[in-house]
């Protein structure tokens, strides 16, 4: 009996592996076997370079904008032997850590519209509106649709609405820009790539504002365009905003007339068959939705826009797949079948594959970025930190938090060393140790643990017999955030301080906004700096027109000389100025909120050279952009 | 008990009122302002522009007609556009439906099956070696969860033992092919036969077997073969880590509910009728304890639809259970709110279906 049990036993343990091995022969044959090959967790459901659920990653494959842009490869030298471009002209970037706003600064005519040289370095004029031959201004869209400057209603008369015209258009320094564009350009269907078509595309996003809003905003201040006789392009800003002129050029993406002039709803047509100037086109069968999205190079595409120095084969295929689970991604690319993983690793992660040689096949990718994490007291009128606080002892508690920290032990332990350290940018004046050296540059933080135990030593809070001083602070922090309060809890109790994590309910601003909050006392902040880390740049602080703070403004700080030196930064085309403003608008940050920089986490990305190579490491940016894309060949 | 009927109608008809109006006023609640997830890329200050995009999408009307003028769409089958999709809901939700059927359709009723067959087995065999195995068996599945059998399940037979693919549906490149008028006209003639055989004959079984072997044959003969085994392919890891848990538990189910109804006093008279062992098992043992498998299977199916999240996640399977995920993370609101409609219709029908059925097989359900 048992032997006829084990006989089945076996017979059905071998009709399942028979099976499993006959269901082994069902796999089709790759259809893109040779392809470049990244798995990403998620695929965008839609191709319009508009529609908010494209991805930007999509949009650089297909797409160009006015100017093109490009980021800074790390381990850059202005060697313009290894970073020329094919069309003759030099990669030269701004030094960033001098330039607030670096991120819209890399204007690189390399190829589309080429900004005309004349009368400045982008060949912008300014004129009075007032003058008899800009009287229509009054005949703007908002004003006509019966909208003010801020988007309120108007309930006025005509002529009430022509006087308010008169006072909320800017009077002087309206801004005309001219391009050039290059000839014998085309789209990837052979269509030439005219002036008519970026006038169309600054047309067609003003008649779709409503569906195109966000690129509506960039527009706000657009007048109008024409086309001149000679090709060239020339659009008017009415007002001297200098930063909303680099805003689109970066980030209008010129539509194809021929195309787009028959889309009535640009946000719910499917594109699955994008027609751009790009490098890569896609056929309409290698859009397989929520599966896998496959690009071709065009054989057309100009090959003087590829690099100089490029060999051996371009990657004609990049196939996108869909790949849901991180573990998933990195056991792939260890086995070979994929490349690249399009999403962000996190540093833990990261720190295990690197150190487990079972994936020794994998190479990573970490790069700066943009972010810095800072801790952010609360000083709100329910602050413990507010003056006046803890005893009146609340800027010397203030600034021996800030002795205490140490950034390089935090990124050792929290970063696994994936990361970078930062300045001391948003501290106040009156803490000594940190801010500029004796030329007056921002310098690196430092730490003096003495020092700052010899400050609360000067304060009522006493070591008792435990080492601690009776102070204990909440530090309100996402779950993945606990490590990083653990870790400077431990670093604050060498001075005697006691830090307890708290697990933010919400991640949504208004609910943390410290301002408004009673209970807790710090909360984990992220803020944009520059690339040296020294200097804070202003997005995140100040306010909107209406005076409501802004999204990210975590400290609700809301102040009109903030306001006011914002707005001239914003707005003033040359980049040393623009930097002076930065650091007094960082100043002016510091006085009023009070934070302090602990490190800037490095962006991680997973790759393998096994098949590909020519990767290119960018500043502030993932590996995988489209623009990096461009330069790996076949080993 | 046309009365009994009624009551169950209207119940479930009032409970899906409920649902409808909590599945308007929970996303409004849930947002300050619920016109949030249409501004992507507005700034705050852009006022006119938010204004426009509000009025756009009949935000600014008061909520009562808002309310009105959802449930008028929703008799029109309009859930409106989904906003990452940029597709009617309907066509959106329904174009997933199917690959979800795939496995958890599959998955049930080889589980049922198999379940049925083993808890019958252990179930008349208690505290012998079938028994405690099953018994260890169901702690191990229990105590395993579903995303990290899945995971080991890909590690073993996907990697290391190459045999299975371990995402997508299909292979990469590859769409389904499906032939309409094929599906149709073969679907149809079954239906024609089945209505046929139940007036013939008088039985209502053939509506219940021979419309789904139908539906079977139809797709089979609409999806070219070669389509329907790499689907089957693709979906074989995913099957196999659904039924492993799942056929467990249906086992243990039967085999529980077997010993129970064995110490029945009725198991006792029919016995002492003298009735053979093989109709005292399958005639009174057995169907009865059938009873509680009909309510599990009942309850289950609504959740057929739904998929599963976490294993659709990790094999990156396209079906409803990962659509409602991307639904929620990306805040498209008009989708979620279809699918869990959808859902909770479901389970309103199949409840109800599941209450009519149970009366078959147990008519004191109905004198009670």
């Amino acid at each position: 009996m048992k032997a006829k049990r084990l006989l089945c036993l076996l017979l059905a343990a071998l009709m399942l592996a028979g099976s499993c091995l006959l269901f082994a022969g069902c796999g089709r044959e790759e259809k893109y076997a040779g392809a470049l090959v990244i798995g990403s967790s998620t695929l965008p459901k839609n191709l319009n370079p508009y529609s908010s659920t494209s991805s930007t990653f999509f949009v650089d494959l297909f797409y160009d904008t006015l100017l093109g842009a490009a980021a800074t490869p790390v381990g850059y030298t202005a060697d313009p032997e290894n970073f020329r471009f094919p069309d003759g002209s030099t990669f030269t970037p701004v030094d960033t850590s001098n330039n607030p706003l670096a991120f819209t600064d890399n204007l690189l005519s390399y190829e589309g519209a080429l900004p005309r040289p004349d009368g400045s370095d982008y060949g912008y004029v300014y004129f009075d509106p007032t003058e008899e031959q800009w009287e229509e201004q009054c005949e703007r869209e908002s004003i006509r649709e019966g909208f003010d400057e801020v988007g309120l209603p108007i309930e006025e008369t005509h002529e009430e609405f022509l006087a308010r015209a008169e006072e909320t258009v800017p009077r002087e320094n309206w801004m005309e820009f001219r391009f050039a564009v290059r000839p014998g350009y085309t789209w990837n269907d052979g269509t030439p790539f005219t002036a008519e078509d970026i006038k169309f595309t600054f047309d067609y996003i003003i008649r779709h504002k409503a569906e195109l809003s966000s690129q509506a905003y960039f527009l706000t201040d657009y007048y109008q365009s024409s086309v001149e006789e000679d090709g060239d392009f020339v659009f008017i800003l009415a007002s001297n905003n200098y930063s909303a002129m680099k805003s689109i050029c970066n980030s209008i993406v010129i539509l194809p007339q021929h195309i787009w002039q028959t889309v009535r709803k640009p946000q719910e047509e499917k594109n699955l068959n994008p027609v751009g100037t790009g490098p890569y086109y896609l056929k309409a069968e290698d859009y397989i939705a929520d599966s896998s999205i496959t690009v071709t190079i065009r054989d057309d595409y100009n090959e003087a826009l590829l690099r100089e120095d490029f060999a051996g084969e371009p990657v004609a295929n990049i196939s996108v797949q869909l790949m849901s689970n991180l573990d998933v991604l990195i056991q792939s690319l260890q086995q070979g079948d994929i490349h690249m993983i399009m999403d962000t690793i996190d540093t833990t992660k990261a720190y295990q594959v690197m150190n487990n040689s079972a994936y020794s096949n994998i190479d990573m990718s970490s790069t700066r970025n943009d972010f810095v994490t800072t801790l952010l007291f609360n000083v709100g009128p329910y602050g413990a930190f507010r003056e006046g606080e803890l005893n009146g002892y609340s800027q010397q508690i203030r600034e021996a938090i800030s002795l205490c920290i140490d950034q390089q032990s935090l990124i050792s332990e929290v970063l696994f060393g994936m990361g970078t350290t930062v300045g001391d940018g948003l501290v106040q004046s009156y803490m000594a140790h940190a801010l500029v050296d004796e030329n007056g540059n921002y310098v690196e933080h430092h730490t003096d643990v003495a020092a700052a135990n010899a400050l609360l030593d000067t304060t009522t809070y006493l070591k008792d017999a435990d080492g601690y001083r009776g102070l204990t602070f909440t530090v309100l922090a996402s779950p993945e955030q606990e490590t990083l309060v653990r870790a400077i809890g431990n670093q604050l109790a060498a001075i005697g301080i006691r830090l307890e994590y708290e697990m933010a309910t919400s991640t949504y601003a208004e609910d943390i906004k410290q301002y408004n909050h009673a209970d807790f006392d710090m909360i984990l902040n992220s803020v944009t700096f520059g690339a040296d880390k020294l200097l804070m740049f202003s997005a995140r602080y100040g306010t909107y027109n209406t005076g409501s703070p802004r999204v990210f403004n975590y400290s609700g700080v809301i102040d009109e000389e903030l306001n006011e030196l914002m707005l001239q930064m914003e707005r003033t085309a040359n980049t040393q100025q623009q930097y002076e403003l930065s650091r007094e608008v960082q100043a002016r940050i510091a006085e009023l909120a009070v934070e302090i920089p602990l490190f800037s986490q490095n962006m991680i990305t997973f790759y393998s050279d096994s098949v590909f190579s020519g990767w290119i490491e960018t500043e502030g940016s993932s590996i995988w952009n489209g623009y990096t894309l461009r330069y790996l060949k076949v080993n | 008990m046309k009365r009994y009927y009624a009551q169950k109608l209207i119940s479930a008809v009032f409970v899906l009122f409920i649902i409808i109006t909590l599945n308007f006023f929970l996303p409004r609640m849930m947002f300050d302002d619920p016109a949030q997830p249409y501004y992507a890329g507005v700034p705050e200050d852009a006022y006119a522009l938010r204004q426009e995009i509000r009025e756009a999408n009949g935000f600014n009307d008061p909520l009562i007609v808002q309310y009105g003028a959802y449930l008028g769409r929703l008799f029109t089958l309009n859930f409106g556009t989904s906003y990452i999709y940029k597709e009617p809901v309907f066509q959106v939700m329904f174009s997933r439906i199917p690959w979800s059927l795939v496995i958890t359709l599959t998955s049930m009723v080889v589980s049922v099956i198999v379940g049925i067959l083993i808890g019958a087995y252990v179930g008349k065999r208690r505290e012998m070696t079938a028994d405690k195995v099953l018994l260890g068996f169901s702690t191990v599945t229990t105590a395993i969860p579903s995303f990290w059998l899945a995971l080991v399940s890909i590690m073993l037979l996907a990697f290391i033992i190459p045999i299975f693919p371990y995402r997508g549906a299909m292979t990469p490149g590859y769409t389904l092919g499906f032939h309409t008028i094929p599906f149709l006209v073969v679907f149809l003639l079954f239906i024609a036969a089945a209505i046929a055989l139940r007036i013939i004959l008088r039985k209502s079984i053939f509506l219940f077997t021979v419309i789904p072997a139908g539906l079977l044959v139809a797709l089979l003969v609409a999806v070219p073969p070669a389509d329907v085994l790499d689907v089957l392919y693709h979906a074989a890891l995913p099957l196999i880590v659904v039924i492993f848990g799942s056929c467990i538990s249906y086992s243990l189910l039967v085999r529980n509910s077997m010993i129970a109804v064995t110490s029945e006093d009725y198991i006792l008279t029919a016995r002492a009728k003298g009735l053979p062992p093989r109709v005292v098992l399958y005639k009174h043992t057995f169907r009865n304890a059938l009873l509680p498998l009909i309510t599990n299977v009942g309850m289950s199916l609504s959740g057929l639809i739904g998929g599963s999240v976490l294993i659709e996640k990790i094999f990156s399977w396209p079906g409803m259970g990962q659509l409602l995920l991307e639904a929620t993370n990306n805040g498209d609101y008009l989708l979620s709110q279809a699918i869990l409609l959808l859902f909770a219709i479901l389970t309103i029908t199949f409840n109800l279906i599941t209450d009519l059925v149970y009366h078959k097989f147990d008519p004191r359900v109905t004198r009670a």
